[in-house]
């Protein structure tokens, strides 16, 4: 896997399977050809523009567990691309982070998908709002976004879709809750006391929307 | 192994168990029959101290006081609970399960050992190795489900078990792989069984020492085999 020192506001990448290392405020991103791309950016601010140019797909794989305060990601979709951002944080500090997905030419397969779990006294919100343009045909936008509160910990999320298109299939869902009564019962029978239980159920949460490259280097680190 | 005294559990609004008495030995299966709603699973569940229930009486494994015990702690005094429907659990595999078990445990494999004796079990229950680095039971069939749940079995190595209507979502080609599997096991370590069931079929294949019929809360009758066909024949509204 490639490292990529992002440096610059706009930054194109080509085909690449990588780890990106964001080291500005704002990046501007350009996704040219089929990338996967992992990211742990530590920036308390950051906003983001990812720019998915036609025919081209990218994976996108963002993961947190420090403290940030607000992310704006402005995702761009162009003609006959294919687009999954999956973002997994853990903050135990007040954060806002915002999504818009921008789906304004034809073509586009748009899979947004975010785990979040807010720590002691933390407050995350998240706001992901889709745009479907008019006259825009054949598109497909999926929102899935989950929220984990732990200890006195809240998640507020805030799914909107805007369609202004006849022809598009959009679904969203987004939930937020505790730490699964029945999870933690099952694996207490399996005789893991409550905190590796609960530290299971956590990291599963986070992992589940990440891939295997993205979730050894999480167990690495962590 | 197991005594249960005077079990009595109750919800907000409904007595589930009434004075429930049973004993099991070491290596002996036993049976519990009942019809729909009568607290079977509840049985199981309580077992394992699961803390959604009130509970009244008291349970002994190995002549200690389990009642109040922590659920994991039940489990690693050896109590295996295999239910009907096993949960799914997204984001974690089972080895990262097994391995985290294994470890509380105080039995410590290193990487290859628990490799090796893991793909030992698969290749026995015929799983593909890679069910190891699968989410539990995600996206499973019924029979998978059960299955991955039988290398928890093979791999944690309890000394009681307990089938809560494993039979159920199962074809009879899949009954007959599961249970199969069990009674290796219990050739090799010779657990006590609970097995919970509203059919004989299952212990056509896991023949039971005793079986008892679970009514109104508590046990109405005890016998040998036999009266899983007397059951089957006349019902249990005859008993």
């Amino acid at each position: 896997m490639n490292i990529i020192n992002i440096n610059t506001n706009d930054f194109e990448i080509n085909n690449e399977n990588c780890k990106i290392i964001i080291n500005n405020d704002e990046v501007n991103l350009r996704i040219n050809g089929n990338s996967t791309i992992y990211d742990f950016n530590e920036c308390d601010n950051l906003k983001l523009k990812i720019d998915v140019l036609e025919n081209s797909s990218l994976n996108y794989y963002m993961f947190s567990n420090n403290k940030f305060k607000n992310k704006i990601i402005e995702i761009n979709n162009y003609e006959n691309s294919i687009t999954n951002f999956n973002y997994s944080f853990i903050n135990n500090d007040s954060c806002k982070l915002i999504i818009n997905n921008n789906i304004t030419k034809n073509n586009i397969k748009s899979n947004i998908r975010v785990r979040g779990v807010a720590l002691e006294n933390a407050t995350a919100i998240i706001d992901s709002n889709g745009r479907v343009t008019e006259k825009t045909l054949n598109n497909e936008f999926n929102e899935d976004l989950r929220g984990l509160n732990l200890e006195n910990g809240f998640i507020k999320i805030n799914p909107n879709m805007f369609i202004d298109s006849n022809d598009v299939i959009a679904n969203h869902n987004s939930t937020i809750g505790n730490i699964n009564k029945d999870y933690l019962f099952y694996l207490n029978s399996k005789g893991i006391e409550n905190n590796a239980a609960k530290r299971l159920i956590i990291s599963g949460f986070l992992k589940s929307i990440l891939n295997s490259d993205m979730n050894e280097i999480i167990d690495k680190n962590n | 192994m197991l005594n249960i005294k005077n079990l009595s559990v109750d919800t907000e609004d409904k007595k589930i168990l009434n004075n429930l008495n049973l004993n099991i030995n070491d290596g002996e299966i036993h049976a519990i029959m009942g019809p729909n709603g009568v607290g079977k699973s509840t049985l199981c569940k309580v077992i394992l101290n699961d803390k959604n229930y009130k509970k009244s009486g008291t349970i002994i494994l190995n002549d200690k006081d389990i009642t109040n015990e922590e659920t994991y702690q039940i489990a690693k005094d050896g109590v295996f609970l295999l239910n009907q429907n096993p949960i799914e659990l997204e984001g974690i595999t089972n080895a990262e399960m097994l391995r985290t078990t294994l470890n509380a445990q105080g039995k410590k494999l290193n990487i290859f050992e628990f490799s090796k004796k893991a793909k030992e079990i698969c290749n026995e229950l015929n799983i593909p190795e890679n069910f190891l680095h699968r989410e539990i039971n995600l996206g499973m069939s019924g029979g998978e489900k059960k299955k991955n749940e039988l290398i928890h079995l093979w791999m944690l190595e309890p000394s009681f078990i307990i089938l809560d209507e494993i039979d159920s979502g199962l074809d009879v080609d899949a009954l007959k792989v599961v249970s199969e599997s069990i009674m290796k096991y219990y050739e090799k370590f010779k657990p006590s069984i609970l097995i919970i069931t509203h059919h004989k079929k299952i212990l056509e294949y896991i023949k039971p020492d005793f079986v008892h019929i679970l009514k109104d809360g508590t046990i109405k009758k005890s016998g040998d085999y036999s009266l899983a066909n007397y059951v089957e024949e006349n019902g249990f509204n005859n008993i």
